[in-house]
């Protein structure tokens, strides 16, 4: 029997509001997607452009980046620097006609356990939609 | 133990012959085909045509499917075999049975890599093949049809070597590294002095031995015509080199003919980071103490009335000849890289290897 | 408008006699040996030439406005009498402070210009088309990138890419046998060696948005890949998005490395 296709999915997540936001969601006993897969850092400016361009060349499916809202970064500005490279990735994979929808950017607060719920799952249901990434089967990468 | 866990057999005295009606490359890959369906190996390193295209390159494969496209001896060398090797086992053995074909200088490459610390050779048998040479990069890339079409004559004739590249016409280690000394491959693939009906598999290694068995071939066949055949263009290929290396020897020779070998370089490295032997993570040359304060550069430029840049090109390929071509194994792969500023290199690297006679050691023996 | 100093003879000549007299008056007695003649008799007819390097037939800014003296070429129709060098800034004047010629006062030849650049933008389009039809999507990317060698030729040529070491070359992106042994088992088969897609990628990523078009990764690729095209067609995209022409201001910070705040509003909430 073939088994229905679940996602994988990789989060990068700032360590102070996303992944404290993630932690409230699970306490909340909320129900999370289990094709996330929960990378944490301290900040969001720390997502080199590169973790993500692996990840979606090694095969995710989807990835990601998630921070404190702008005006609420720990560190005063990382977030806006994220912002940038976000756009960044996005503009260039989709003039290389590359599958840009399969990266996502979301401020999530501590406070917003419900938000993590719903973008989480909103962006898997989107992720499930369009199926495996063709990366993921591409020998002569 | 030795590098490869395995033991030479003294001199192979026979070979296990293939019939090849429907040409060499499918008789081959025949082989290759049945040794992954009955699982003799797990996968195979061989370079394959990306589909859609007339470029080849290296795939670890065990799906037979890829074979399709599989080419045991492409009329190019892409990337250097022996840095694919590294690539695949620098930080460790690999846990599958797996068999590498390559051309002996590319098996050659592969066992300096290992001295070198580069590369492991648990769990890998290398096969490597008789080899007339191979069409510069550049002519391929350019025609891929017609460079195709004459390498199919080379390798028919193994004479035809005008359309091979000049390291190629002058190579005279074209097939197994050596009879009498220690082998640098555990199989080897006999093409030359067989009529185009066989191809003869001649295990070099008890691990060249057991493959053979898997595969329930036995070496049975004669070797005796494809050794005369190999001694034959041996000669004709060393005869050549001495020959090149006497002409380009009065082409290079005094400081100015030198730099004018370098005119056209621009730094870019290519050479080096093609070369299956230069295998540092940083380079010397690329790192912050090549890099001279304002004053310094002034000051040479004063010295000297002025100062080309980018600076010390010559110095950058000096150096990688004192440091590397010890272990050159001639492969072409640095001319190859070049950007089409042609200027010749890998003619350059023998010259500056002690003579392998006299001092019973060349690159690529175990 | 600035002051112009008039050499009276042909461009080449001319730009030589001045380039001698800058060596000389900062004591640096060296040979100054004229190059790449067939390269002047192009720039003379300041038209676009298909046997330049495609980036070139497509450039748009040819007039280098940071420069402290622009000599004269495109659409100016005096080359073979006369070598105008236009003093710039105060640093130009200053070098320029007693050297032979006349000085008078003129703009540069603003209606070729912007014929040379309508022409040029036109070049760009076509060379832009020329790659969007093949090379671009998963299998037009996997098809362009098919025969590179990984020779990272074209960053080490990149002006842009100045990092003594590439991550690209690092350990970071070095695979263990464990990763081909699963590559093995997920797709049957894997390339070595891997990430080639993955390096030209991240380093459009990267670097991309500073690309100033120069065409060098092209020139020094073995394999011809139009590297200096699909660099040049992110980068006009990225410039476009952060509204940043690289190397027009020295003030001005390069995008990765500022922000504005209440940018791009609305996303990620």
């Amino acid at each position: 029997m073939e088994k229905a296709y679940t996602p994988q999915i990789i989060g990068f997540l700032c360590n102070w509001c996303s992944y404290t936001g993630a932690d409230l969601a699970g306490v909340s006993r909320l129900q999370i997607p289990s094709s996330i897969r929960v990378i944490r850092l301290m900040c969001s400016g720390r997502i080199d452009p590169l973790f993500v361009t692996k990840a979606i060349f090694k095969g995710s499916d989807g990835v990601m980046m998630m921070g404190c809202h702008p005006g609420d970064c720990h560190y005063q500005k990382g977030n806006y620097y994220t912002r940038r490279r976000y756009k960044t990735i996005k503009t260039v994979l989709e003039v290389l006609h590359l599958d840009a929808e399969r990266i996502v950017l979301s401020w999530v607060s501590a406070s917003e356990g419900v938000k993590y719920a719903r973008v989480t799952k909103e962006f898997s249901n989107k992720i499930t939609g369009l199926g495996p990434n063709p990366l993921k089967k591409e020998i002569f990468l | 133990m030795t590098a490869t866990e395995s033991i030479k057999i003294e001199k192979p005295p026979k070979g296990a012959s293939i019939p090849a009606k429907k040409g060499i490359k499918k008789a081959i890959l025949g082989i290759f085909k049945k040794a992954l369906e009955t699982e003799s190996l797990d996968a195979l390193i061989i370079p394959v045509k990306v589909p859609e295209t007339e470029s080849y390159a290296w795939v670890l494969l065990k799906d037979t499917a890829l074979l399709e496209n599989a080419d045991p001896l492409p009329p190019v060398m892409t990337i250097q075999g022996g840095k694919v090797l590294s690539d695949l086992t620098k930080h460790g053995k690999i846990n599958k049975n797996i068999a590498a074909v390559l051309r002996p200088c590319e098996t050659r490459a592969a066992v300096e890599l290992f001295k070198l610390k580069q590369l492991h050779f648990e769990n890998i048998s290398l096969i490597s093949i008789d080899c007339p040479g191979a069409i510069p990069l550049s002519e391929y890339l350019a025609e891929p049809e017609k460079s195709e079409k004459s390498f199919g004559n080379v390798l028919d004739k193994w004479d035809g070597d005008d359309s091979v590249r000049e390291i190629c016409k002058t190579c005279y280690r074209f097939s197994l590294p050596t009879l009498t000394n220690a082998p640098a491959s555990d199989l080897h693939i006999g093409l030359s002095g067989n009529t185009k009906d066989d191809v003869v598999l001649i295990p070099v290694t008890s691990k060249g031995e057991k493959i053979l068995e898997k595969l329930d071939l036995k070496p049975e066949s004669s070797l005796q015509k494809w050794e005369t055949k190999i001694k034959e263009i041996k000669k004709i290929k060393s005869q050549r080199r001495k020959e090149f290396n006497h002409d380009f020897k009065t082409n290079i020779s005094g400081p100015e003919k030198f730099t004018a070998v370098f005119d056209g370089c621009i730094n870019c490295h290519n050479c080096q980071s093609v070369c299956p032997i230069c295998y540092c993570q940083q380079c010397y040359f690329d790192s912050a103490t090549t890099k001279l304060s304002s004053e310094d550069y002034f000051r040479r430029a004063k010295e000297r009335g002025a100062l080309r840049f980018p600076l010390d090109t010559m110095l950058f390929h000096l150096g990688r000849m004192s440091h590397m071509a010890l272990s050159c194994v001639s492969c072409g792969a640095c001319e190859d890289g070049l950007p089409h500023v042609h200027f010749r290199i890998s003619g350059l690297q023998p010259r500056r290897r002690a003579d392998p006679a006299s001092i019973q050691l060349y690159p690529g023996n175990k | 408008m600035s002051d112009v100093l008039k050499i009276k003879k042909p461009v080449e000549e001319g730009i030589t006699e001045f380039l001698k007299y800058l060596l000389e008056k900062n004591k640096v007695n060296g040979k100054f040996s004229q190059l790449l003649p067939k390269y002047w008799e192009a720039a003379k007819n300041s038209e676009v030439l298909p046997s330049l390097r495609p980036t070139c037939t497509a450039c748009e800014h040819f007039v280098p406005a940071l420069a402290d003296i622009i000599v004269s070429v495109a659409g100016n129709k005096n080359l073979t009498e006369e070598c105008s060098l236009h003093l710039n800034t105060s640093k130009g004047e200053e070098l320029a402070q007693g050297a032979p010629g006349n000085k008078t006062t003129e703009k540069l030849n603003d209606r070729e210009l912007s014929k040379l650049k309508e022409l040029r933008q036109k070049e760009r389009e076509k060379l832009f088309a020329s790659v969007k039809d093949k090379n671009l999507g998963l299998a037009g990317m996997v098809k362009t990138f098919a025969p590179c060698l990984s020779c990272h030729g074209c960053r080490q040529v990149c002006p842009i890419c100045f990092c003594t070491l590439c991550d690209f070359d690092s350990k970071t992106q070095e695979d263990k046998p464990s990763h081909y042994e699963s590559e093995l088992q997920q797709k049957g088969g894997a390339r070595i060696p891997s990430g080639t897609l993955y390096f030209h990628t991240g380093r459009m990523i990267h670097m991309a948005v500073s690309c100033v078009n120069c065409g060098m990764c092209s020139d020094v690729c073995p394999v011809d890949i139009p590297v200096a095209t699909l660099f040049s067609m992110v980068g006009e995209s990225l410039q476009k998005l952060f509204d940043y022409l690289p190397g027009k201001d020295l003030e001005e910070p390069a995008p990765c490395e500022t922000f504005i705040e209440n940018e791009f509003a609305g996303l990620g909430e």
